[in-house]
C-alpha cells in the first residue's frame, strides 16, 4: 500500500511539474494570441456600430422607416432602430421605457411630455454639447421659438418635428346647399345662426362638429371655441402665479362650454357623440359629409380633401376661424433623452447627426446648416400635409405647389397665422397633463363630457357647469401642491 | 336522466336553443366577415351595407403582403391615395412570432407545468400546500401594476423585445391555471401504480414519464390548449415589453392598425379574421380530447 | 415516500422561475413601492410615506364612482356568466346530432384577441356608422340615430356583453367537463327512485359540480375585477368615466398621473379584495382547504 502511494505521489509530483510547464507554455501562448489579436481587431476592423432608438408614434409610419432606411444607408457607422410606441397607447409605452431605465435616444414629443420629464431630469438638452444648435432658432416663427427651449435650464434642447393648428374648416359644398353661399362665418354668433340654416335646409342633422374626444385634441373643441368667443386677451386659464382664473360664470371658458352644450340640446346642431371623437372618427365624418363645420389639426385636409379620397373630396376649405380668429397651434419636437447623453460622446454625436436629418438641414443626410435643406421636414409637408414653423419653408414654392391639390396655401397660412400656445397659458407645469388628460383619462375631460351628454340638464344648467369648474379648479389646486410649486 | 331517445318537445326546444347560442356567438363574427370584404368607402355608407356590395378580398391580400403595398404608396410623391397602415408590413412577422410563442408555451405548459403538479401531489415535503399558494399568488395581481417591474426585470436581462421575454411572461400566467388543473386532475389518480414502480427501482422522473403520464394524456392535452389559446390572444403584456416586429405577437400589431389616424376598419376585421384561424382549427380538431381531458380529473 | 430536495428541485424549479421572477417579486416590488411617494414626473420627491397613498387614493375624486361602477359591473356580469355558462354545458352536454358543433360554437370566442372583439362590438354601437343604430331605425323603433356608447347605461350594457362573449367559453369549458364525468348510474337510479328534474339537478349535479364552480366563479371574479381591454378599447372609461372601472384608474394614475406609488396602492387593494373573495367563495361553498390528494 505505502509504494503504491509513494508511487502515486511521485506520479503526482511528475505530473505537477508537467502541468505547471505545459500550463505556463499555454499561458503565455494565450496571452501572445490575446494581445495580438487585439492588436489587429482594434487596428484593421472598422469601430462598433452606434446603435440608436428612434422612438415613434404610430403615424406616417411607412416614411418614417423609409427616413430611417435612407439615414443607415448613408450612414453605416450609425444604425437607427425605430420604435413604434402606439398612438394611444404612446404616452404609457414612453412612460414604462423611461421608468423601466431604457428610454429611446431620441423620440416624438407633446409639450406636456417633455415637461414631465425635463422636470425629472430625465431628457438632455441638445445645446449643451452643440451650441450651434440656436442657430436654427433664427429660422422659426417667433411664436414657436418656445417649444424648444427648456424652460428649466433655459437651454435649447432639441427640434421641431411640425407645427401646425387647429384650424377652422367647412364644407363648401353644404354651405351651398344651403344657400349661404361661400362665406365662412365671421363671428360665433353668425356660426351659429348659419349651423341653424343648414340644418333648416335639411342639408345635413348636426352641422357643427366638435373634435371633443380621446386623445389630446379635445382642446379643438375647447380652446379653439373659448378663444373664439371672446375678445380677451391672453392668459385665459391660469395667471402669473398658476392660479385658476377661469371659475366663474361668464368666464371665457364658461362661454365655451355652455356655447358647445347648447349647439347640442338646444340647437340641436351638434350631437352629443362628439364626446368619442378622436382622429380617426374626425377625419372619418368631415369626410364623409356629417358635419359642415369644425376645428380640426390643419393636416387632416390632406386625408380627406385630395381628389378621390373621400366622399366630401375637393369641398373642405380652410378660413381664419370666427371671432377673434385665434386657434391653439399644435407642435411636435425631438426630444432627447437621457440615453442620447449616457453612452459617450460618439453616441451623442450619432444622436445629434439623427436629429438634423430629421429635423434639421442636411445634405445627403449629413448635417449642412449654411447650405443644406429641411429633408425630412419638407417630405412630411409633401407626402403627408405636416405644417412646419420654419420662415425658409415657407417661401418654398415645391411645397406650396403640393399643398394646391387639397387646399389653398394662402387661407392656410392666414388660419395659422393666429396659432396661439395654449400649452403656455401663461406657462406649462408638470401636472398638466394628468389634468387635462391630453393623452387618456384625466380630471377635466369626463367632466367637460358630463356637461354636454345631458345627464346633468339638456343642456347643462349654469349651475352646474360652474359647479364643474370649481370642481376642476379644485383638483388643479391639489395638484400643484402635490408638485410642490 | 338522459336517455338516449329524446321527446319531440324535447327535440324542438334543443333546435331552438341551439340556434340562439349560434346567434349569439356567430353574429359579430359574420359582420366581421361583412366589413371585411368591403372596402373603406362602402364600410362607412350610411345605412351600412348588410352583404358587401362588390365583395373583395384586398383587405386580405394587403395584410399578407403588405411590404410591396407600402413600398408603392412610397413612390407616390404627394398626398391623396388610400390610407395603409404601414405596420401591416409586420403582420406576417407577427403570425411567425405568435406561433413560436404560443408553440413554446404550450411546450413549457406541458412540460415545467407537469413536473410542478406532479411534484406538489406527489412528494410530500413540508410547506408545499404553501408553496403551491405562493406560486399563484402573483396572477392575482392586476396586470397593471406588475408591468413595470417586469420592465425593470427584462432591461436587467438585456432582453426586452425579444421572444424569449414575451414567453416568460406569458408562462407568469398561464402555468398557475394548469398547476391548478393537473393538480385536481392528479389527485384523481390512485398513487398504487406509482408505488409499485417505485418499489421496482424507477426514479421518479421515470415514474412520472413512464406510467403516470400515459394515464393523464386527456389532461394534458385539455391544458395544453387552454395555455395555446390564452396565449394567442394576449394583448397586454405583449405589447409593454415589444417595441419592433423583431418580437411583436398578432394581437399586438393589429391593435396598433386600429389605432391610425385614418383607422381602416375593413383591413383590421381581415387581420383579425386570418389570426383567429389557427385557433378555430384547434379547437375543431381537439375539441374532443380537450373535454375527455377535464373530465376525469376535473371533478374531486 | 418523501421526497429528496433533488427531486423536488428537478420538478418544481422550471415552472417556479418565471412564476417567481415574474408573479411574486412584482407583487412584492408593488407592496413595497405602494408605501413610497413614487412618482415619475416629481422623483426629488421619493420617499417613505407609509399609508398615505393608501390614503390619498381612497379619498381621490374618481374613487367612489369608479368603485361603484366596478361593483356594478362585477354584480351583473359574474352571475350571467355563471348561469350562462352551466346552462350551455347542461345544453351541449346532451347526447343529440349536432352536439359537437355546439360544443365547438362556444368556444369560438376564445380565439380571437380582444381588441378585434372589442372594435367590431364598438363598430356594432357605432353612432354613425353602426348596425345598431342602422336595424333599429329600420324597425322604426327610433327616429334617428342615438350615440349609445355616449349613453351612461347603454355604454356599460355594451361593455359587459362584449366582455361576456368573449369570456363565457373557458367556464362552460369546464362544466362541460365536469358535468361529462358525472357517473350515469346516479342519475338512472335517482329516476328509478322517482326523484323530479330539479331534485336530480340539486342533489346529483350540484353536489358534483361544486370544485368546478369553486374554479369558475374564483376566475371569473378574478377576469371581472382585472377586466381592462374592454373598456379601453370600446369606451376609454366614458361617458364621463361611468365606466372607468378600477382597473381603469389603476392604469390612469400608472401612466396618465405617472404616480407608481398611487398605482401600486390601488393594485395591491384589489389584490387584497381577490384574496379576500376567495376565501370567501371557499367558506360559503364548504370547501375547507383546497386538497391536493383524493
Amino acid at each position: 500500500m505505502s509504494s503504491g502511494k509513494e508511487q502515486t505521489k511521485e506520479q503526482t509530483t511528475v505530473s505537477r511539474r508537467k502541468f505547471l510547464k505545459y500550463g505556463a507554455g499555454a499561458v503565455v501562448v494565450v496571452a501572445a494570441a490575446a494581445a495580438g489579436g487585439y492588436y489587429y481587431y482594434t487596428t484593421t476592423l472598422p469601430p462598433p456600430v452606434e446603435e440608436v432608438e428612434w422612438g415613434i408614434w404610430s403615424w406616417g409610419v411607412e416614411l418614417v422607416q423609409d427616413n430611417a432606411r435612407i439615414f443607415n444607408e448613408a450612414n453605416p457607422d450609425i444604425h437607427v432602430k425605430v420604435g413604434d410606441y402606439g398612438l394611444d397607447t404612446y404616452a404609457s409605452g414612453l412612460a414604462t421605457a423611461y421608468s423601466g431605465g431604457k428610454p429611446p435616444e431620441m423620440h416624438y414629443s407633446t409639450p406636456d411630455i417633455t415637461i414631465s420629464y425635463q422636470n425629472a431630469k430625465q431628457t438632455y438638452d441638445m445645446e449643451d454639447a452643440y451650441p450651434e444648435i440656436k442657430n436654427y432658432l433664427d429660422d422659426v416663427f417667433p411664436g414657436y421659438r418656445t417649444g424648444l427651449v427648456n424652460p428649466f435650464s433655459g437651454k435649447v434642447y432639441g427640434l421641431f418635428y411640425y407645427s401646425g393648428g387647429q384650424t377652422f374648416c367647412y364644407n363648401k359644398r353644404h354651405l351651398e346647399a344651403a344657400g349661404i353661399g361661400d362665406e365662412p362665418p365671421k363671428t360665433m354668433e353668425q356660426l351659429r345662426e348659419d349651423a341653424l340654416e343648414i340644418k333648416r335646409k335639411g342639408v345635413v342633422e348636426f352641422p357643427l362638429g366638435f373634435f371633443a374626444g380621446s386623445w389630446g385634441f379635445t382642446e379643438a373643441a375647447v380652446y379653439c371655441t373659448m378663444m373664439d368667443l371672446t375678445d380677451q386677451e391672453p392668459p385665459f386659464m391660469w395667471d402669473e402665479d398658476l392660479k385658476p382664473i377661469f371659475n366663474y360664470k361668464g368666464s371665457p371658458l364658461f362661454n365655451a362650454l355652455k356655447y358647445i352644450g347648447e349647439a347640442i340640446w338646444v340647437d340641436k346642431t351638434s350631437t352629443p357623440a362628439v364626446v368619442q371623437y378622436d382622429e380617426p372618427t374626425t377625419v372619418k365624418v368631415m369626410g364623409s359629409g356629417t358635419h359642415s363645420y369644425i376645428w380640426m389639426p390643419d393636416y387632416e385636409l390632406a386625408f380627406i380633401n385630395p381628389p378621390g379620397t373621400s366622399a366630401e373630396a375637393g369641398n373642405l376649405k380652410f378660413a381664419v376661424a370666427p371671432g377673434s380668429g385665434r386657434i391653439s397651434s399644435i407642435y411636435r419636437t425631438y426630444v432627447p433623452s437621457h440615453t442620447a447623453n449616457d453612452l459617450g460622446a460618439r453616441h451623442r454625436d450619432a444622436v445629434w447627426r439623427l436629429m438634423q436629418f430629421t429635423g434639421g438641414k442636411t445634405t445627403n443626410t449629413k448635417p449642412d446648416f449654411a447650405n443644406g435643406k429641411y429633408q425630412v421636414v419638407k417630405r412630411l409637408a409633401m407626402q403627408a400635409g405636416l405644417a412646419f414653423p420654419y420662415i425658409s419653408m415657407w417661401e418654398d414654392q415645391e411645397i406650396l405647389d403640393s399643398m394646391k391639390a387639397w387646399c389653398d396655401p394662402q387661407a392656410r397660412g392666414a388660419a395659422l397665422a393666429k396659432a396661439y400656445d395654449f400649452f403656455n397659458d401663461p406657462k406649462m407645469t408638470p401636472w398638466w397633463d394628468p389634468w387635462w388628460g391630453y393623452w387618456l383619462g384625466g380630471v377635466v375631460r369626463p367632466k367637460f363630457h358630463s356637461i354636454w351628454l345631458g345627464e346633468h340638464g339638456q343642456p347643462a344648467s349654469d349651475d352646474y357647469i360652474l359647479q364643474v369648474l370649481n370642481d376642476i379648479a379644485d383638483e388643479w389646486t391639489k395638484m400643484k401642491t402635490a408638485a410642490g410649486a | 336522466m338522459r336517455c338516449q331517445g329524446m321527446g319531440r318537445g324535447e327535440q324542438i326546444g334543443t333546435a331552438i336553443a341551439v340556434f340562439l347560442v349560434a346567434l349569439w356567438v356567430l353574429f359579430p363574427i359574420v359582420w366581421m366577415v361583412n366589413l371585411s370584404l368591403q372596402t373603406e368607402p362602402q364600410i362607412t355608407t350610411v345605412p351600412p351595407y348588410y352583404l358587401p356590395p362588390t365583395p373583395t378580398l384586398r383587405n386580405y391580400e394587403f395584410v399578407l403582403n403588405a411590404e410591396q403595398a407600402i413600398r408603392e404608396r412610397l413612390k407616390y410623391f404627394g398626398v391623396g391615395g388610400e390610407f395603409l397602415p404601414a405596420v401591416a408590413a409586420q403582420y406576417p412577422r407577427g403570425i411567425l412570432n405568435s406561433v413560436v410563442v404560443s408553440l413554446a408555451i404550450v411546450g413549457i405548459n406541458l412540460a415545467a407545468g407537469t413536473l410542478a403538479s406532479y411534484t406538489f401531489t406527489r412528494v410530500r415535503f413540508r410547506g408545499h400546500m404553501k408553496l403551491f399558494y405562493a406560486s399563484i399568488v402573483g396572477r392575482l395581481i392586476p396586470p397593471v401594476a406588475v408591468v413595470v417591474p417586469f420592465y425593470i426585470i427584462l432591461f436587467g436581462l438585456r432582453m426586452l423585445d425579444t421572444i424569449p421575454a414575451v414567453i416568460m411572461i406569458h408562462a407568469y400566467f398561464t402555468l398557475p391555471l394548469t398547476i391548478w388543473i393537473l393538480n385536481t386532475y392528479l389527485s384523481t389518480i390512485p398513487e398504487d401504480i406509482e408505488d409499485a414502480a417505485r418499489v421496482d427501482g424507477y426514479s421518479r422522473l421515470e415514474t412520472l414519464r413512464k406510467v403516470v403520464f400515459p394515464l393523464i394524456k386527456p389532461g394534458i392535452v385539455a391544458i395544453g390548449i387552454i395555455s395555446f389559446m390564452m396565449s394567442w390572444t394576449e394583448f397586454f403584456f405583449a405589447f409593454m415589453v415589444t417595441k419592433t416586429e423583431a418580437a411583436r405577437t398578432l394581437p399586438v400589431i393589429i391593435g396598433f392598425m386600429s389605432a391610425q389616424p385614418v383607422k381602416p376598419v375593413g383591413i383590421i376585421m381581415a387581420s383579425g379574421l386570418i389570426a383567429m384561424i389557427p385557433a378555430l382549427i384547434i379547437i375543431a380538431v381537439f375539441r374532443r380530447y380537450l373535454i375527455r381531458g377535464l373530465v376525469a380529473g376535473a371533478v374531486r | 415516500m418523501k421526497g429528496d430536495l433533488k427531486d423536488i428541485s428537478i420538478g418544481l424549479l422550471p415552472a417556479l422561475i418565471p412564476l417567481f421572477l415574474f408573479g411574486f417579486y412584482p407583487l412584492a416590488y408593488a407592496a413595497y413601492v405602494s408605501l413610497f411617494r413614487y412618482n415619475l414626473k416629481y422623483p426629488q420627491q421619493y420617499g417613505f410615506v407609509g399609508p398615505q397613498n393608501y390614503v390619498e387614493v381612497t379619498q381621490a375624486y374618481y374613487f367612489r364612482g369608479s368603485l361603484t361602477s366596478s361593483i356594478v359591473f362585477a354584480v351583473v356580469a359574474i352571475p350571467i356568466i355563471l348561469v350562462a355558462s352551466l346552462a350551455l354545458a347542461l345544453l351541449a352536454a346532451r347526447k343529440f346530432r349536432g352536439a359537437g358543433f355546439l360544443q365547438w360554437l362556444i368556444l369560438v370566442p376564445w380565439g380571437i384577441p380582444y381588441v378585434v372583439a372589442g372594435l367590431d362590438w364598438k363598430w356594432i354601437f357605432d353612432s354613425n356608422y353602426g348596425l345598431f343604430n342602422a336595424v333599429l331605425l329600420q324597425l322604426g323603433i327610433i327616429e334617428s340615430y342615438r350615440p349609445w356608447l355616449t349613453i351612461q347605461w347603454p355604454a356599460m350594457i355594451v361593455i359587459i356583453m362584449s366582455f361576456i362573449w368573449v369570456t363565457l367559453p373557458l367556464p362552460t369549458l369546464l362544466f362541460l367537463a365536469g358535468i361529462q364525468s358525472i357517473p350515469q348510474e346516479l342519475y338512472e337510479a335517482a329516476m328509478v327512485d322517482g326523484a323530479r328534474a330539479l331534485a336530480r339537478f340539486r342533489a346529483i349535479t350540484y353536489t358534483w359540480l361544486k370544485p368546478v364552480f369553486l374554479i369558475v366563479i374564483i376566475l371569473t371574479t378574478l377576469m371581472s375585477i382585472q377586466v381592462f381591454d374592454p373598456i379601453y378599447v370600446i369606451t376609454q372609461g366614458g361617458p364621463a368615466d361611468f365606466t372607468a372601472l378600477i382597473s381603469f384608474y389603476t392604469f390612469q394614475e400608472m401612466f396618465t398621473f405617472l404616480d407608481f406609488g398611487h398605482a401600486s396602492a390601488l393594485a395591491f387593494m384589489i389584490f387584497m379584495v381577490s384574496i379576500l373573495l376567495i376565501f370567501a367563495y371557499f367558506y360559503a361553498l364548504k370547501m375547507g382547504r383546497l386538497r391536493l390528494r383524493a
